[in-house]
């Protein structure tokens, strides 16, 4: 086999070949490490531990070899990891040169339990300063670039994990998801990507915007998502707001009928003002498909009011406490952040306080309508990737927006902890990324897996391929 | 070495390495320069606008650039070069925070710019 195919194979195939003794773990690695060093230029990994992962993966070859040995579910598999989730002996920098030295002297949980599945892990991939914007670009490492159009963003904060998943830079990612940080750069980037339920997944230590902040799995398949959830969810004893176990096999559970589904699709939610004409029509053809599969699906205006005074407080507020101890270095901090941190600070708490209760009455709103409705649709985001270098979307459409217009939909179900994936659903006519938003009820990551495949298994994605050479 | 012939058509290697153009930075040094700011993503191009990203103006003004945020310039085709440079209100921005460092100097009498220290 081509060594790029190594490269572009599914995590399920890659583990499934290894265990078979078809695919060598350490060809996995070289191949993919080779790609990486040969697609520098789209800067998504910050951090490439080759060594270690070559050693990682003699030792799972040897593994393969020995008789009779137990081998994880991801046993051989390539991962990359966010450099805002902390790597036991790696370099973690939060994309900050406040902490261009960081070596944590532990794996954070989901790290720890894809290396104890048998997956190998990579190195860090790229992120703005503690993922303040959907974008990735910080002071340390410089932009990091689309891999569908190298002068776009791949959207963020998990953009570096975006870039190398759609890429073939490793077919797991860890991404993490406070606003949207998960299904803006799936989208943008045209794979796929989970924000399980709060607490699915347990996260260490605290993310900066914690109360909002979800870890979960960015994959070119929804069934590699599936897989890492299978290895990653359950309670952590060091995340007091992780979830107790589910007795659920996320894989087995993709293949579950939809039928008699009632699923809502939504462009505006009640408060979303300006959408993409392309961004509207793919997606809402993608609503249109879950018709196949047997579901009922209506295209409504639940006319919510916008949740944004209730998020943006408590985001900011997250970051402003985290960065408030650095405000001496102020040339560290990236322009946009530091007016975010400064407004922050003089804000009276109760404004903090006042936002947490908007967000309990703001709750009521998708509590009643997901007793009518078991999934939700909306576009993933308002418009296709932005230029890169940008902190957001300047124009929608041909339109000037103001910031964080571009995204109505993703950060809601952060206040709420709902899952939420993104599906690719298209291409713009310039070859740009479109993706689908699917939201559950609380809890029902099954739901959200389980249509998110339905419809990759109709309008299959995965063997579209960025054109990089 | 002498002089170089400077008659119609034969311009000296110091012309095509920098120079200035309407009070923006033109030459061999003025297309590598939007070249670089391309690359490192500082400056997107818009229709036929270059507009200052937020990382270019975060990282121009981090070292003492005095810039306004998404300041637009326009393409302006090299005369030497036959590619285009930054003109327009961020080409002469450019220039005359290059000027002020010191990273460039005017000579007198003549177009010709004297490269001081890197650019960026």
């Amino acid at each position: 086999m081509a060594n790029d195919e190594l490269c572009w194979m599914s995590a399920a195939d890659l583990a499934a070949a290894v265990s078979r003794k078809k695919i060598s773990p350490v060809d996995v690695v070289d191949a993919v490490l080779a790609r990486i060093e040969k697609l520098e230029r789209l800067n998504a990994y910050v951090t490439v531990v080759a060594d270690g992962a070559r050693k990682a993966a003699r030792a799972a070859e040897r593994a393969v070899m020995k008789k009779g040995a137990r081998l994880g579910p991801l046993h051989g598999v390539p991962f990359s990891v966010k450099d805002l989730v902390i790597t036991n002996g790696v370099r973690t920098t939060f994309g900050t040169p406040l902490y261009k030295d960081h070596v944590p002297t532990e794996d954070a949980p989901m790290v720890e339990r894809l290396k104890a599945a048998g997956a190998i892990m990579l190195g860090k991939t790229n992120t703005p300063t503690f993922g303040w914007i959907g974008a990735t670009h910080n002071l340390l490492f410089g932009a990091t670039r689309n891999p569908w159009n190298l002068e776009r963003t791949p959207g963020g904060s998990s953009g570096g994990a975006s870039a190398a998943v759609s890429a073939g830079l490793g077919p797991l990612a860890i991404g993490t998801d406070g606003g949207g940080s998960i299904r803006i750069p799936s989208s943008f980037a045209g794979i796929f990507g989970l924000k399980p339920s709060f607490g699915r997944i347990p996260t260490y230590p605290p993310s900066a915007a914690w109360s909002l902040s979800h870890v979960g799995p960015m994959t070119r398949t929804v069934k590699d998502a599936a897989l890492m959830m299978n290895v990653c969810a359950g309670p952590d004893e060091r995340d007091v707001y992780s979830l107790p176990a589910a007795p659920v096999d996320y894989v087995r559970a993709l293949k579950g009928s939809l039928r008699g589904l009632r699923v809502a699709y939504s462009d505006s939610l009640g408060y979303a003002k300006i959408l993409d004409p392309e961004v509207r029509a793919a997606t809402a053809q993608a609503a249109r498909v879950f018709r196949e599969f047997g579901c009922r699906v209506e295209e409504v205006n639940p006319g919510w009011p916008s949740p944004f005074e209730a998020w943006r407080p408590i985001f900011a507020g997250g970051i402003a406490a985290r960065l408030a101890p650095y405000l001496g270095e102020r040339d560290k901090i990236d322009a946009g952040l530091l007016r975010i941190i400064d407004e922050t600070l003089k804000a009276s708490p109760t404004v903090y306080v006042q936002a947490w209760f908007d967000r309990l009455a703001w709750w009521q709103h998708p509590r009643q309508f997901f007793a009518k409705y078991d999934l939700l649709l909306t576009p993933t985001l308002a418009c296709p990737a932005f230029k890169v270098g940008l902190d957001n979307a300047t124009e929608i459409a041909g339109k000037p927006v103001p910031e964080w217009a571009w995204t109505p939909f993703t950060y809601p179900f952060n206040l709420t902890g709902q899952p939420a994936s993104s599906v690719p659903c298209g291409f713009t006519a310039s070859g740009l990324p479109i993706g689908l938003q699917l939201v559950g009820r609380r809890f029902d990551d099954v739901t959200v897996l389980r249509a998110s495949a339905a419809f990759e298994a109709a309008r299959p994605w995965a063997h579209k391929r960025p054109p990089l050479g | 070495m002498g002089s170089q012939a400077t008659a119609a058509g034969v311009k000296t290697a110091e012309f095509r390495h920098a120079r200035s153009c309407h009070n923006h930075l033109a030459g061999r040094s003025g297309v590598v320069l939007l070249e670089d700011l391309l690359a490192r993503g500082w400056v997107v191009q818009e229709r036929k606008a270059y507009v200052l990203t937020d990382l270019g103006h975060l990282e121009l003004t981090r070292r003492g650039f005095a810039l306004r945020p998404a300041m637009k310039g326009l393409g302006c085709t090299d005369l030497t070069e036959r590619r285009d440079h930054l003109a327009g209100p961020l080409g002469r921005a450019l220039l005359d925070a290059l000027l002020a460092h010191g990273r460039l100097a005017r000579r007198r009498s003549s177009r010709e710019l004297l490269v001081r220290r890197r650019i960026l």
